[in-house]
């Protein structure tokens, strides 16, 4: 059992034990993906040439996995159908960029949370206004309340996180990936993602009211 | 083992059909034209993507939908713009201040919107009631200059800085996702930045109570010069709100003072102890034993030089004026007491830590005052690494004659790296082995870190000081900056035992977190306050004489004490004697290991019958004593109000060079009419 780091530990000089399901499968998971080849690598070459059937087997194989990452970040099915959807067609131009520098998986998810990110700003301050307003006008519906997949995240520890804390903790917790994967769906150093898990879990340990702010 | 810190994550709905087989449709289409379009499937670099879109008619529809839902809703705006102002009013009072987009997830520590903001409302206008120009940027990504169809009057200036602005951030823009939409809150300047409320911490001591001498009959504790809470309560006062019971320490109280004690004979022997006994003037029957101590003041002439490292928080949270801004106008007023001799090297910490100024001559004032200047606030605060590296720069320029010592300015809201509380202090307590002071100067309320700050200090061998005007910026560094510099004598202790014929009870006013265990008075190793020159001590003990008013009745059960039979069935020659106590003294030299031990008797010489007769230093003491107890809660001091303090405390007020205590007498009128929680800023 690798020593789990104490609050008092700098962050990083312990490695977090990989949290989520059994840390042992999870170990498992992580040495079995360094060493296999990846199983898309295969199919996206193949959809960058131009081959149409290997395109859309790929967007059928990561559809779930980034409408689930889309859903975590954003909270809102209707957000998350959307990213994926921008995704997806954003893919087409994007997939001849792919080189094989990471899993596709990874590479995919790296896209999806950029989308939520950009979603997010986008959402901030304008649409909020102009949701207010189209409400205010009968152009637009008032927000359902009965959606319970909202409330329950809403309720989770991914609400009370900002934005940054949550992507990484949706990619290593929620999908598994390693340390390094994760700073490479994020475009930051392995280092970093060990520390944004020590921070994420300090914050969530601590009274939800208690946040220290820069 | 701790339960797991992350909760399995929620679920999330499965994913419609029909939103996957839209998904997959809108792609394949792009797909295919894509492939009808370009010969062969060139890779396209990342920032031509967001170009691709607008020629593609699919994704045209998105965005033209967008559009007439823009222009409609500006159209209605028109009618309904002053009712949807007030609303956004409201929206803008209730959110949090928001932040801009800045591109850099790479950052760990996203730097907040401050640094970005000035500019960009500055560019745009000031609020004023224009719901139509959001909805303009959103059109005009795809309809790029098109005029705004609403003609608000005062619109006709801002539409095109609209469309300039959005032109600008619609490149960064582009580079990053499928739709360009620049975001720019036209209507909405960016809100000064709120203080923080709610968020002070103060450390956690419960007030004494009476010991009985024949159980307890000593009493041991640690010096303490801080005076850092009585400007927290001096802030709070003067803001017309109560302080918090945990941010009264009341010895910090009496301490703030100087008084006019005999100072001693000679360097030799750098204390000397004053004591006197006098009636408590808020319980009949009980008195005030008054134990005062001078340090030995060293002419400015003759002072050692002095290494100083400034650590300097400039993270987001000091950008409030009576932050950062007072930490320069602090620093620079010290620089004036400081020469050739002295070397000044500064070192920020804020997001990343970095040394802004290498140890430089205290003469060379120009570059120095350059240097903090140009410190600007902004990021999270990486407290640890700051300190980390602080001392790291103490001991490059470390120098055996001198006084080596860190002066830390800060709010001590620390939130990035190493923040426990307790890996800071073993640091701290580490690295004053190694002969380095601290002293820590606090800013800020709201988010400030007392408690962090008392064990900063208390385990660094220094003291702690809060600022909150520069009237106590000039007391601290100015007025007393030898004796915040320059230390006399670090670990001092106090050990004082009552004899049981003359005192039945006594209490300690104060010290709570000083408290040492009576085995710690001889043990050098356990660590205790310093003593800065000239700096002045006062601990008051109030007691029951014996034979007085019993807070702690005897024992039904069990052996009768020996006191209770009277003088005539104890032994020994001590327990005859009149005194009071005994006190005891240890000190260290700054740069001893070992500690010398001095000690005085307060005999039955030193008493007085009545209050009034008590010394006037004395008397000023004990009102100072009176109004902490009473703002902690004023369990011992019976029916003593704010107006017996005042009144006592004019009646010593003496010379009063600088005004310290006539502010005092003022305080205690504020603390008569201040309310119990401060209201919430609007």
């Amino acid at each position: 059992m690798p020593p789990r780091a104490s609050p008092r530990d700098p962050p990083g000089s312990i490695p977090p034990p990989p949290a989520g399901p059994a840390p042992a499968a999870a170990a498992a998971r992580a040495v079995a993906r360094a060493t296999d080849p990846d199983p898309d690598g295969d199919l996206a070459r193949r959809a960058a040439s131009g081959e149409r059937a290997a395109f859309e087997a790929l967007l059928r194989r990561h559809y779930d996995r980034m409408h689930r990452v889309a859903w975590r970040m954003t909270g809102s099915r209707h957000d998350a159908e959307d990213v994926v959807q921008e995704v997806c067609c954003a893919l087409v131009g994007r997939i001849g960029s792919f080189k094989g520098e990471a899993r596709v998986s990874t590479w995919l998810v790296g896209i999806v949370l950029n989308a939520c990110r950009d979603l997010h700003r986008r959402r901030t301050t304008l649409a909020r206004l102009k949701e207010g307003l189209a409400v205010l006008a009968r152009l637009g519906p008032a927000p359902d309340g009965r959606d319970l997949f909202r409330r329950t995240w809403l309720a989770s520890a991914l609400a009370r996180l900002d934005p940054a804390l949550r992507e990484t903790v949706v990619l290593v917790v929620g999908e598994g990936l390693t340390h390094a994967e994760a700073g490479q769906a994020l475009g930051v150093a392995e280092t970093t993602v060990s520390w944004r898990l020590h921070e994420a879990r300090r914050r969530l340990a601590t009274d939800p009211e208690e946040r220290h702010g820069a | 083992m701790a339960p797991d810190p992350h909760p399995p994550l929620p679920a999330g709905p499965e994913p419609s059909e029909e939103a996957r087989a839209r998904a997959l449709a809108a792609a394949l289409a792009r797909f295919d034209a894509a492939q009808a379009g370009a010969q062969g499937f060139a890779p396209a670099p990342r920032p031509r993507t967001g170009s691709v879109a607008p020629r593609d008619a699919s994704r045209r529809t998105p965005s033209m939908a967008r559009t007439r839902l823009a222009l409609a809703a500006a159209a209605l705006a028109v009618v309904v713009a002053p009712v949807a102002w007030r609303i956004t009013q409201e929206r803008e009072a209730a959110r949090p201040a928001p932040t801009l987009p800045t591109p850099e997830p790479t950052s760990p520590a996203p730097e907040p919107a401050p640094k970005r903001a000035p500019p960009g409302p500055t560019a745009e206008a000031p609020p004023s009631p224009e719901p139509a120009a959001p909805a303009a940027p959103e059109g005009a990504s795809a309809v790029a200059p098109a005029p705004l169809p609403v003609p608000v009057p005062s619109s006709g200036a801002r539409a095109p800085s609209a469309a300039r602005s959005a032109a600008e951030v619609a490149p960064s823009r582009r580079a990053r996702g499928p739709e360009p939409l620049p975001m720019r809150p036209l209507l909405l300047a960016e809100p000064a930045r709120p203080e923080p409320t709610g968020r002070d911490r103060f450390p956690e001591a419960a007030p004494q109570g009476f010991r009985a001498v024949r159980e307890a009959p000593v009493s041991t504790f640690s010096i303490d010069a801080d005076t850092a809470s009585y400007a927290v309560v001096r802030a709070a006062l003067n803001r017309n709100v109560l302080p918090p019971r945990g941010a009264v320490r009341t010895e910090e109280l009496i301490n703030y003072f100087p008084y006019a004690y005999p100072g001693p004979a000679s360097a030799a022997e750098p204390f000397r102890v004053t004591a006197a006994v006098f009636p408590s003037p808020w319980a009949e029957g009980r008195k005030i034993v008054q134990i005062g101590i001078r340090g030995f003041a060293l002419a400015p002439a003759t002072r050692p030089k002095a290494n100083l490292v400034f650590l300097v928080d400039t993270s987001g949270s000091m950008d409030a004026p009576n932050r950062l801004p007072l930490v320069k106008q602090s620093l620079a007023m010290l620089l004036t007491q400081l020469d050739a001799r002295d070397r000044v090297a500064i070192v920020a910490y804020a997001g990343r830590a970095g040394t802004v100024l290498e140890p430089t001559p205290g003469s060379e004032r120009g570059k120095i005052l350059g240097a903090i200047e140009g410190l600007a606030a902004g990021g999270g605060t990486a407290g640890g690494e700051g300190l980390r590296q602080a001392y790291a720069l103490a001991q490059q320029g470390f120098d055996r004659d001198a006084v080596n010592r860190v002066v830390l300015a800060t709010d001590g809201d620390f939130n990035l790296g190493v923040t426990g509380r307790d890996a800071l202090q073993g640091f701290v307590a580490r690295e004053r082995e190694k002969g380095v002071f601290l002293s820590v100067l606090g800013f800020g309320m709201g988010n400030y870190n007392d408690a962090l700050m008392q064990a900063l200090a208390q385990n660094g061998n220094g003291a702690a000081a809060y600022i909150d005007t520069l009237g106590e910026a000039r007391k601290v560094l100015v007025e007393e900056a030898t004796s915040t510099l320059i230390p006399i004598a670090k670990d001092v202790k106090i050990q004082v035992e009552f004899n049981p014929a003359t005192v039945a009870e006594y209490r300690l006013i104060g010290y709570e977190t000083r408290a040492l265990r009576p085995d710690d008075f001889v043990n050098d190793k356990v660590d205790a306050g310093e003593v800065g020159s000239g700096q002045t001590v006062t601990a008051l003990y109030e007691v029951v004489p014996a034979g007085g008013p019993r807070m702690l009745p005897d024992l039904r059960y069990g052996a009768a004490p020996p006191a209770s039979a009277g003088p005539a069935a104890s032994a020994g020659p001590a327990e005859t004697s009149r005194d009071y106590a005994h006190v005891a003294l240890r000190y260290k030299r700054p740069d001893a290991e070992a500690s010398t031990l001095m000690d005085t008797v307060i005999d039955a010489s030193r008493e007085v019958p009545r209050f009034a007769d008590a010394p006037q230093e004395a008397r000023f003491a004990t009102a100072v004593a009176a109004f902490g107890e009473i703002l902690r809660g004023g369990v011992h001091t019976g029916r003593f109000g704010l107006d017996d303090v005042a009144r006592i405390a004019a009646a010593a007020r003496g010379e009063d060079p600088f005004g310290y205590r006539g502010e005092f007498v003022q305080l205690v009128r504020a603390a008569k009419t201040a309310s119990s929680l401060a209201p919430d800023p609007r």
